[in-house]
């Protein structure tokens, strides 16, 4: 339940009585109506709060009456009308009043919400207009206002130290002290089921307002006045944690639209600490992997495809910065792959492929000479602002300037490196060096420390993590999300078709090459007016 | 011509500018004529259904009629303009010759890359929004008006299905299927969080029934909301409605509430 839902269902409770235990020592609700009764008329006597209100309030007291059909309550309750358990009900003078720049603040039904009074947007009145606006009666510190239209049934209490004026469709409900705890009230005019308890209803399906009269006459479960002091007692233990559980909400809602965004690292960061599947006492040692690269490394410094390196430093202490699985090792990064210049060829017209074509903002051009690159090379941008990005080629072409060819040993799990690199692609980016053209930091790449799993782990964690992305993808992308469920109720169907569906109604995929056919028209169509 | 990314408001912008007929699936040759765009339809015996094809500055269009069904032709002709709108780049090159080949799908799930822009740009190209709405208004969903507008729009059902899922205001949901197994589904915008994201069509279902006994549907019938939904609608009444054509296994069901 969401703490918005858990309050109405508190107020509701605290109303019926249902909110805490009722005692039958306490005085009857009855004998505090009766007081209530003789206090205000002695007060209305003294034309209080002047003659003219005074007396509209002992003629309209006159006419309450609480209908013979009402529901029970719990012992000691009484039922009352909101003028029969208040002091003063007035409405307020229902025109709209006059701005001006600065005076008294105007309260409007916008500044009451939620229970509270809200000063967001309070306008002003000159001091005439206030006291022509609080002819019948002057607010003050403690008195209910509750709004009648625009919208209907908000409610609050007048806080203290603020003098105000009271705009149209206000009404102002003032208890007669030591009698009704005022939050009790403010409580129960907060009850979503409000509407049942209004006697002068107006009518319509979707009554958007409260009639003078409705509030007037609304009916009110008035509890002895030591249950009222348990029940807001309880009501605000209780909103307290409402308020908790809805700043964890907010918390939650914020974490969740963030999470997408997140949640990609997260993975990548488990991935590569061993989290993300569980180790296997049968893989291959690490060691027998370590042995598997050097030798093709030296092979392929004797076939004179890579240039023999510097050895790279061991990994010092300090510099490792999680503990690694059993089984795995830590190795330099710069251990496993190398940055190659690529073949100059030339004769052949092929799309020139930078970092735009490759991200598919850019139409190739056609060039006739370059660093010629097969499809699928993998390549990685060592110039700009994007230093470290890695693109695998889709075709083959000539490479971009400010590209290298990023070689890693056949002996890894490609993808898993290329998920590595991924990993560190922020560190990559905001450690180039160079003012004017930012240059990868080939320093910081190759000696940057690589957890190294057994070949077969990589395989299952880099499955892993493109099963998640997918996941992150739809997350990200997709507001429809279709959650799985082990529905036990689904009857399998009898085979019929194909054991292997394709999704979607025609599903993207391999396709076939062209035809002679399609190769005949494709070069017909530029040469002759072929639109058929 | 100003420079606009978005599919649906560079469909918009053609349609606009080039004034568009009423039925927009007839002016496709049109729109590729006045930009200079060749293009082909024509049986091939190759697996793709479309390509847009690229010379220096020259563009072409090969649609592939294979499967006839014009519907589907129009919508990949749409798609393939809509890659040529939307100026996507070459996605395969072979001696010098650059392309974009593709396998349309109207009612994929995809919904990031090329292919899915080119079939955003596709749908509202063929069934403009403020057209489209103007016809749907007040209708209720059912097989009729998804039969009527898809002729009238000369697109597939399922396209115009999914379209109108996507425009409606009410809680709906398309489910298609293929032997019983889903295939594709669009949820519209009231109705999303209810769909139960199932592989295969629920048992107790009347659409299970209706499948495996080559049966078509020809009243929306309640049905009994948890079999298919995550979320149980409260005080409302769910209804489905299963048709299907049973000689590819295929079937088109209906929930709405």
């Amino acid at each position: 339940m969401k703490a918005a839902q858990l309050r109405q269902s508190i107020l509701q409770a605290a109303v019926q009585g249902k909110l805490v235990q009722q005692n039958v020592h306490d005085e009857p609700a009855s004998i505090l109506l009766d007081r209530i009764a003789q206090k205000r008329e002695k007060l209305l006597e003294s034309e209080y709060p002047n003659a003219d209100e005074a007396r509209i309030q002992q003629l309209k007291q006159k006419k309450q009456t609480i209908p013979d059909d009402v529901s029970d309550l719990p012992d000691g309750w009484k039922w009352a009308t909101l003028m029969q358990c208040s002091g003063l009900v007035v409405d307020c003078h229902n025109k709209t009043a006059p701005y001006s720049k600065s005076g008294i603040p105007l309260m409007r039904t916008s500044n009451v919400r939620n229970g509270k009074f809200q000063p967001e947007g309070l306008k002003f009145v000159t001091e005439n207009t206030f006291e022509r606006w609080s002819a019948r009666c002057i607010p003050e510190a403690g008195d209910i206002i509750i709004t009648r239209e625009a919208p209907m049934g908000e409610v609050c209490m007048l806080p203290q130290n603020i003098r105000v004026c009271l705009g149209q469709r206000l009404m102002l409900i003032r208890l007669m002290p030591e009698t009704i705890v005022p939050k009790f009230i403010l409580f129960f005019l907060q009850n979503p089921n409000l509407m049942e308890y209004v006697q002068d209803k107006p009518v319509g399906l979707t009554v958007q307002h409260l009639r003078v009269g409705g509030v007037e006459t609304m009916l009110i479960p008035i509890p002895p006045l030591a249950e009222q002091q348990r029940i807001v007692a309880k009501v605000d233990e209780l909103m307290t944690l409402c308020d908790e559980l809805e700043a964890a909400e907010k918390e939650l809602d914020a974490l969740e639209s963030r999470f997408a965004e997140y949640l990609p690292k997260s993975i990548l960061q488990a991935a590569v600490q061993g989290k993300l599947v569980p180790q296997n006492v049968h893989d291959e040692p690490v060691v027998e992997l370590l042995k598997r690269i050097q030798q093709e490394k030296a092979q392929l410094v004797r076939e004179g495809k890579i240039k023999k390196e510097k050895p790279l430093p061991p990994i010092a202490e300090d510099e490792i910065p999680y503990d690694l699985p059993d089984g795995w090792m830590w190795c330099r990064l710069g251990g496993v792959v190398s940055l190659l210049e690529g073949e100059k060829a030339s004769g052949n017209p092929l799309p020139y492929l930078e970092a735009k074509v490759l991200r598919g903002q850019k139409t190739p051009a056609i060039v006739d000479e370059g660093k010629f690159i097969k499809e699928g090379t993998k390549l990685i941008l060592v110039d700009g602002e994007n230093s470290g990005e890695v693109f695998i080629s889709p075709m083959e072409g000539y490479m971009g300037s400010t590209f290298k060819v990023l070689h890693i040993v056949e002996a890894l799990w490609l993808p898993f490196i290329l998920r590595f690199i991924e990993l560190h692609k922020d560190l990559l980016r905001n450690s180039k060096k160079g003012a004017a053209i930012p240059h990868l930091n080939k320093d910081i790449f190759f000696h940057l420390p690589l957890p190294l799993p057994p070949l077969a782990e990589q395989q299952r964690i880099v499955a892993k993590v493109d099963e998640l992305m997918a996941l992150c993808d739809e997350l990200k992308a997709a507001k429809d999300i279709s959650v799985k469920r082990t529905a036990s109720n689904i009857v399998p169907f009898p085979q019929q078709g194909e054991d292997k569906l394709e999704i979607g109604i025609a599903a993207r995929g391999e396709m076939q090459g062209l035809s002679d056919e399609a190769v005949r028209d494709i070069k017909e169509m530029f040469g002759d007016d072929c639109n058929s | 011509m100003i420079a606009i990314a978005d599919p649906v408001a560079k469909a918009k912008q053609v349609l606009s500018d080039k004034k568009v007929g009423d039925i927009p699936a007839l002016s496709l040759g049109a729109i590729a004529d006045s930009e200079g765009v060749k293009y082909k339809q024509k049986d091939y015996p190759d697996k793709w259904d479309g390509m847009l094809v690229f010379k220096g500055d020259q563009r072409g269009i090969l649609v592939n009629t294979r499967i006839d069904n014009t519907a589907r032709h129009n919508f990949t002709f749409a798609h393939e303009l809509g890659h040529y709108f939307l100026n996507h780049p070459p996605s395969f090159s072979k001696d010098g010759q650059l392309g974009i080949k593709c396998n349309v799908s109207e009612t994929s799930m995809e919904h990031k890359g090329r292919e899915a822009e080119a079939n955003r740009f596709a749908v509202e190209l063929l069934m403009p929004q403020d057209r489209f709405l103007l016809l749907m208004l007040g209708a209720e969903i059912d097989f009729a008006l998804i039969a009527g507008l898809a002729i009238e729009f000369m697109v597939s059902k399922q396209a115009c299905s999914y379209r109108l899922v996507e425009l409606t205001q009410k809680p709906c949901i398309v489910v298609f299927s293929k032997h019983g197994k889903v295939t594709s589904y669009k949820v519209s915008r009231a109705a999303k969080g209810f769909w139960g994201g199932h592989a295969s069509l629920p048992g107790e279902t009347v659409a299970h029934e209706m499948i495996i006994n080559k049966k078509q549907q020809s009243n929306f019938v309640e049905c009994d909301s948890p079999n298919w939904l995550l979320r149980t609608v409260p005080e409302q009444k769910v209804y489905e409605c299963t048709r299907g054509s049973y000689v590819d296994g295929s079937a088109m069901t209906i929930l709405k509430w």
